[in-house]
């Protein structure tokens, strides 16, 4: 069975990067990827599906509601 | 009460009735004056007859009469008892009953009976007739002709009774011709005609006199009363507008131009400061209880009411007998030759004190409004604070199980029995701990959670520095410094809609109140975020405010710019009164500008003015004397 693939997406660089390193132990069963703001999250859908969406939802420009309205 | 421009009579009885009635009044009056007089003048007559009667009975009559002897006449007797009879009755009478009818008539009779008396006693001598003619016209006084009927009808008895029984004693002849009492009679009906003629129109005369003077009186009766009416109307008009004056809050008051000494104060002068009234009026009283932070820009105000004729309110400070603090707000213009300032003064205190509660509670409503965003601001370094250590205690176990399983292979290597077990644990341990991502992250984390903290203690800074408790006076402020903390504490309110740049130049302290600039500056601020709010909405596009300070002469500018819709040309009037607002409820409270104003202008003697375009933006301005409010007022009054 292939990793579940996992998006979160925060608009704060340092949220983003303190989940990297608190989910560095789950690399093997997740595979998680990381989206600065839902412009660059889309991006990354764009590329490969995600089973799990995780984001803020106070995000400037696209927020969270919008963000997940836009991907299913 | 009658009012004044009621002019009717009293209902009921119409002007020309009164009047008539008053008419007849006086004009009975004067009749019964003229009966009373001629009364009393026919008494001095009758006596006057009575006296001349009985001398001539005894001069005339022996040579009147047959017999010629000189001696005591039995005439003289007639004159003494018939002159007697006749006139004492008529005295007696007019004595008695003055005026009335029956003392006329009677007079009327008498005076007729003394002319057939005097006819008799001269021997019926022509001549003595015209006692009769003389005392008709003398009766026709009376001005009442039924009085000369009743005198003719005696006479006329008289002449005929006589004329037939003694004819001697009437005609003076023993056979006087038939006619001659027709001739007599003839000429007494000519004279009753002429009378009668000459009283019906003394009459008239008098009735026309009589309504001249009701006229008058009636005119005079009303004309004093319209005064009176007036007079009482004008002195309630006095009282009324004396009690408005004096019963109302505000203190009328009247001052020297050059000299600001009061001249008058209104009586409720002493409610304001606890001064009495007549300490009020004392040279150099409203300088001296003026509030020392005041006094220069109030006598600058004052001054200048009287060289420039600014017709300007204020508010300013003065101080009480008992040291509190009053507020008076002034509305004062000069007088017509410029000598005297006349307005009111008003109690402002309590509105004051209102106000400044207002103020503060606006102030702490904002930081509520704030907290929500601050707790945001604070809680996203908190978390990443709190992952980066949980971070770094996984890493640092892990990294100390792992020195553990390198011990254990060193342990065997020294020991001279090297374990290959050991050793590929120790390589398990190692690839599970995933050393190089440790050796590169570690760091990182650490510089992160220092940041993060670092952003948490300056949020926490900001929020002390926003509000400034501790200032109540001011002082020396870096306003940069005071921006930062403020933009720092709004910015989970702008954040998702704008950009921020703070261009804040090289300015010199500012001696201000920081907590309340800083209130302004939010309060902008906030306004700007929700104006580019309402532009971006919907778009993935962000607006810009743009902080800057700048120093301009004596004075530090402020300018924040936002993209944002701008203020639309009907309003920017109204922008600066307090609960005007555009936004919907729970939004704004229409508090913001009015208060930024308020600081600005009135604790700061600043300026607050914006520039607007629709669909672009808008930049309010903030220009802040570097001296601080007071200084500036002072050197203003010294010029």
């Amino acid at each position: 069975m292939s990793p579940r693939r996992i998006l979160f997406v925060d608009d704060e660089q340092h949220i983003l990067e303190g989940l990297q390193n608190l989910l560095r132990k789950q690399r093997k069963t997740w595979d998680i990827a990381f989206a600065l703001g839902g412009q660059a999250a889309l991006e990354e859908i764009d590329k490969a599906p995600f089973d799990v969406v995780v984001t803020d939802m106070r995000m400037p420009g696209m927020d969270g509601a919008a963000l997940l309205e836009r991907v299913k | 009460m009658r009012r004044l421009d009621e002019d009717s009579e009293p209902a009921g009885t119409p002007a020309g009735a009164t009047v008539a009635v008053k008419a007849e009044r006086l004009f009975n009056e004067q009749r019964l004056s003229v009966y009373r007089r001629r009364d009393r003048v026919f008494s001095w007559l009758m006596l006057a007859q009575w006296a001349s009667g009985i001398l001539l009975a005894i001069v005339c009559s022996p040579y009147a009469w047959a017999g010629k002897t000189h001696a005591i006449h039995a005439h003289v007797w007639y004159a003494v008892v018939l002159g007697g009879a006749l006139s004492v009755p008529i005295i007696v009478l007019a004595r008695l009953r003055p005026a009335a009818a029956l003392t006329r008539h009677a007079i009327a009779v008498a005076q007729m009976l003394w002319s057939a008396l005097l006819i008799h006693l001269t021997g019926g001598r022509i001549e003595t007739h015209f006692h009769v003619f003389g005392s008709l016209a003398f009766l026709a006084f009376y001005r009442d002709w039924k009085v000369l009927i009743t005198a003719t009808v005696v006479v006329a008895g008289d002449h005929l009774v006589r004329g037939l029984l003694l004819p001697e004693s009437v005609y003076g002849i023993v056979n006087p011709e038939w006619w001659r009492f027709l001739e007599h009679a003839f000429w007494v009906v000519f004279e009753d005609i002429v009378l009668v003629m000459g009283i019906v129109e003394n009459v008239r005369e008098m009735k026309t006199l009589a309504g001249r003077q009701a006229d008058l009186e009636e005119a005079n009766a009303t004309v004093e009363e319209r005064v009176a009416l007036r007079t009482r109307d004008l002195a309630a008009s006095r009282e009324q507008y004396r009690t408005l004056i004096e019963s109302t809050k505000a203190i009328p008051c009247e001052m020297e131009a050059s000299s600001l000494r009061f001249a008058y104060v209104g009586p409720q002068a002493p409610r304001l400061l606890g001064y009495a009234a007549e300490t009020w009026l004392r040279p150099g009283f409203f300088g001296d209880r003026l509030h020392a932070d005041d006094r220069g820009k109030t006598l600058e105000h004052f001054g200048q009411v009287g060289e420039l004729d600014v017709d300007k309110d204020m508010e300013f400070r003065m101080v009480r007998d008992d040291g509190e603090v009053a507020w008076v707000r002034s509305i004062v213009s000069k007088s017509e030759d410029g000598s005297k300032l006349r307005g009111m003064l008003f109690d402002v205190t309590e509105r004051r004190q209102i106000e400044f509660e207002l103020h503060q509670a606006q102030k702490l409503e904002s930081v509520g409004r704030l907290a929500a965003g601050i707790a945001h601001e604070i809680n996203t370094p908190i978390q990443f604070v709190n992952d980066s250590i949980h971070f770094v205690r996984d890493a640092v176990r892990d990294l100390s199980g792992l020195i553990d399983k390198m011990r254990v292979v060193r342990d065997s290597v020294l020991s001279g029995a090297p374990s290959a077990s050991a050793a590929k644990e120790a390589v398990a341990a190692e690839e599970d701990a995933d050393l190089p991502y440790l050796v590169e992250n570690l760091p990182k984390a650490l510089d992160r959670s220092l940041d993060g903290l670092d952003r948490v203690a300056t949020i926490v800074r900001s929020m002390k520095e926003f509000a400034y408790p501790d200032q109540k006076e001011m002082a020396s402020v870096d306003l940069n410094q005071a921006i930062r903390s403020t933009l720092t504490i709004a910015r989970n309110e702008y954040k998702y809609v704008a950009d921020l740049e703070a261009d804040l130049g090289e300015i010199p302290s500012v001696t201000c109140l920081a907590g309340d600039v800083n209130q302004a500056v939010l309060n902008i601020v906030v306004n700007a975020a929700h104006a580019i709010g309402d532009v971006v909405k919907g778009t993935d596009r962000k607006g810009r405010i743009t902080v800057r300070t700048r120093v301009d002469g004596d004075f530090v500018v402020i300018s924040i710019q936002d993209t944002g819709t701008g203020i639309p040309e009907g309003i920017r009037d109204r922008i600066f009164d307090p609960f005007f607002t555009t936004k919907e409820v729970g939004r704004g409270t229409g508090q913001g500008l009015a208060i930024a104003r308020s600081v600005v202008v009135e604790k700061h003697g600043g300026e607050l003015t914006f520039q607007s375009e629709l669909g672009k933006g808008t930049t309010f301005f903030i220009r802040l004397p570097v001296q601080g409010a007071e200084q500036k007022a002072l050197e203003g009054a010294a010029t």
